[in-house]
């Protein structure tokens, strides 16, 4: 069973960074949507297991200090 | 002001109270060594940067104050990476400085050029590279709030030499800067919250009949050692802790039944196996500690407590989550327990009593001495408060199994990581943070010659960190699992051809021991402990002795090993 993971973000670095937990998280990016404007904005859609899912975004979460301060 | 980067940057660490730093200099990193001088930063050279971030990890560890390692661009930076995954794995707040080259040289593959930000970015909470000088506060504030709060976690700042070199006019803020709003503050809404949620957590303790309450390093980090014997002594179930957590139980709880997990006691892993209900307070149900995680927990409540809310269910569903801050959790708990009527579990306690077994120990018929012998001795002849930092391996985990801690920050280890050559720089970082308490480094012979340059630094600053050596002639942990789980096939584990410790110790001109008769130990430890200096006590043990018990990597943790196979 797969579940998908909505993952807004708001800068490059966080992109770029969630994309290289992929690796080890089980799950595939399946869209980005990234907006260049005078804020950076993507959304990533990630799939996968729902236990690999959580743990990407646990994964995720202590790799980027903004999403952290937002969402701890 | 009129400043240099380097000098701003050693500006905003003093500003933040930061007085201790473990580095090793070079290139890109220059100007702020040549900024030293002119600040109050007391900095410690290491003679390999990977000690630096052990030191500074150590340091955290047993001040819970932030570590700060520094290091030169390229290599400098690349060394200190194992050390940054400790701290990661640990939740150990740890900032790393580290020079770049110019910016101009950036992307040309410059020497000593290596993309730092992106190698440590998987293995720190929050890295940044710096290119201007005014940039440098700002970088290094926000760096040090992300380490020091919400769950701890290594940061690295990466400055550039021509940013540290340039000449500036400053007159904006140093100290810390207050952190953006965030939803972990609290409001009304989550105290209520979290009242409702500790109501139900006593409520099913109170329901259940076979409770366990497992500690973990988040009761360390949290500094709530006298809040959770509190809330213990009224919950009164039986209580097993992690690598990590030992210490914040009181050893001397007749509740408390010690390590649990991979090499737990006996009675901590049944304990956790046929309990029906649980409470983690601040874990993270490592691998080693679940075993098999299909089975692990089944049929029971389980509550956990973390500060990372993402935890929570990441590897064991959890019944009752509470993400947040473990002082005001069990603040709350504590609250509730308090007017709740909690039953005695007397007949679980019984139960609890027959599975306590002493821990298994090994003779050779040739009589030599036991690893576990010296640590059974050592455990028992060092005073209350002295702090212990192991290397990896076997004899970390017969230490972790024996020791009896007054604090949770009196015991030192790379736990989630498992970094071999930890014990050595570890103990110089914790001797530093605590001048005045006996500190004890055990270390196996592999482990320790991967980081025993260090003993130059113990030399340098004089500081009298007691060294233990469990010399079994082999890498103890790999050769067991060769002997059990490889049909005995013991390759590349043998360390037959291991140098004189003793003149090792010597050459860096530290006092040294050396022991092989059980009936020798005694002494020769009494006189390492009572040394005011530096002491290495090489103990030649027997090699074949085991580490028990022992849960094989994948089984259920009630399926332990207490002895080797025939």
């Amino acid at each position: 069973m797969s579940e998908r993971l909505e993952l807004p973000l708001r800068d490059q670095r966080a992109l770029a960074k969630v994309l290289m937990a992929l690796t080890r998280s089980g799950c595939t990016a399946t869209s980005v949507r990234a907006n260049f404007g005078d804020t950076y904005s993507a959304v990533i859609t990630i799939e996968g297991p729902p236990l690999n899912l959580r743990r990407l975004s646990a994964m995720v979460s202590r790799l980027i200090s903004t999403h952290q301060e937002e969402y701890r | 002001m009129e400043t240099t980067g380097s000098r701003l940057l050693l500006s905003v660490l003093e500003a933040h109270g930061i007085d201790t730093a473990f580095g090793y200099p070079g290139g890109a990193i220059m100007p702020f060594y040549d900024a030293l001088p002119h600040g109050r930063l007391t900095h410690y050279l290491v003679r390999h940067e990977q000690g630096a971030a052990f030191a500074a990890g150590a340091y955290a560890r047993t001040t819970g104050r932030l570590g700060v390692c520094v290091a030169t661009s390229g290599p400098g930076a690349t060394n200190l990476v194992t050390g940054l995954v400790d701290a990661m794995m640990d939740s150990v707040p740890v900032l790393a400085i580290t020079g770049q080259v110019r910016s101009g040289l950036m992307g040309t593959d410059g020497f000593q050029e290596a993309d730092v930000v992106g190698i440590t970015s998987p293995c720190t909470k929050h890295n940044a590279l710096v290119t201007r000088a005014k940039d440098i506060p700002a970088a290094v504030q926000r760096a040090i709030r992300i380490a020091t709060t919400g769950r701890p976690g290594p940061v690295l700042v990466d400055v550039t030499t021509d940013a540290l070199k340039e000449r500036i006019t400053w007159e904006g803020p140093l100290g810390p800067a207050p952190a953006p709003k965030s939803k972990s503050e609290p409001n009304a809404e989550a105290i209520s919250e979290l009242k409702v949620l500790a109501t139900e957590a006593i409520a099913a303790l109170a329901r259940s009949e076979r409770p366990v309450v497992i500690v973990g390093g988040g009761t360390r980090i949290a500094n709530v050692i006298a809040e959770f014997r509190r809330l213990a002594a009224l919950i009164a179930a039986p209580i097993v802790a992690t690598i990590n957590g030992l210490g914040t139980p009181d050893p001397a709880d007749d509740r408390y039944l010690g390590m649990f997990g991979m090499h737990g006691h006996k009675a901590a892993n049944l304990a956790v196996s046929r309990a029906d209900c649980m409470l983690a307070l601040g874990m993270r149900f490592d691998d080693r500690v679940t075993g098999d995680v299909t089975k692990f927990g089944r049929g029971a409540t389980i509550i956990h407590c973390d500060i990372d809310p993402t935890e929570i269910g990441k590897i064991v569903k959890a019944d009752i989550g509470i993400a947040g801050d473990l002082r005001a959790t069990i603040a709350a708990l504590t609250e509730v327990a308090e007017v709740a009527t909690m039953p005695s579990y007397e007949a679980w306690l019984r139960e609890i009593d027959t599975l306590r077994r002493p821990l298994p120990r090994a003779r050779n018929e040739q009589g030599e001495l036991s690893a576990t012998d010296v640590l059974d001795a050592l455990t028992a002849m060092m005073e209350p408060g002295t702090v212990v930092a192991t290397d990896v391996g076997q004899h970390q985990m017969w230490t972790a199994q024996r020791v009896r801690l007054r604090s949770s920050r009196d015991f030192l280890t790379s736990a989630g990581l498992g970094a071999m050559g930890f014990g050595i720089p570890a103990a110089v970082g914790a001797q530093i943070a605590r001048p005045d308490d006996c500190v004890v480094a055990v270390v196996g012979d592999g482990g320790f010659q991967m980081t025993m340059h260090e003993l130059a630094t113990i030399r340098r600053y004089e500081l009298p960190v007691k060294i233990v050596v469990i010399d079994n002639r082999h890498l103890g942990m790999v050769r067991q699992w060769q002997e059990l789980f490889y049909d005995r096939r013991i390759i590349a584990t043998d360390l037959y051809d291991n140098p004189d410790f003793c003149t090792l110790a010597s050459a860096y001109g530290i006092r040294a021991g050396r022991v092989e008769r059980p009936e020798d130990l005694h002494d020769a430890l009494e006189e390492m402990l009572k040394s005011d200096t530096a002491y290495l006590l090489h103990c030649a043990c027997f090699p074949t002795e085991n580490c028990f018990p022992m849960v094989p990597a994948g089984q259920h943790i009630d399926e332990m090993l207490e002895r080797t196979p025939a």
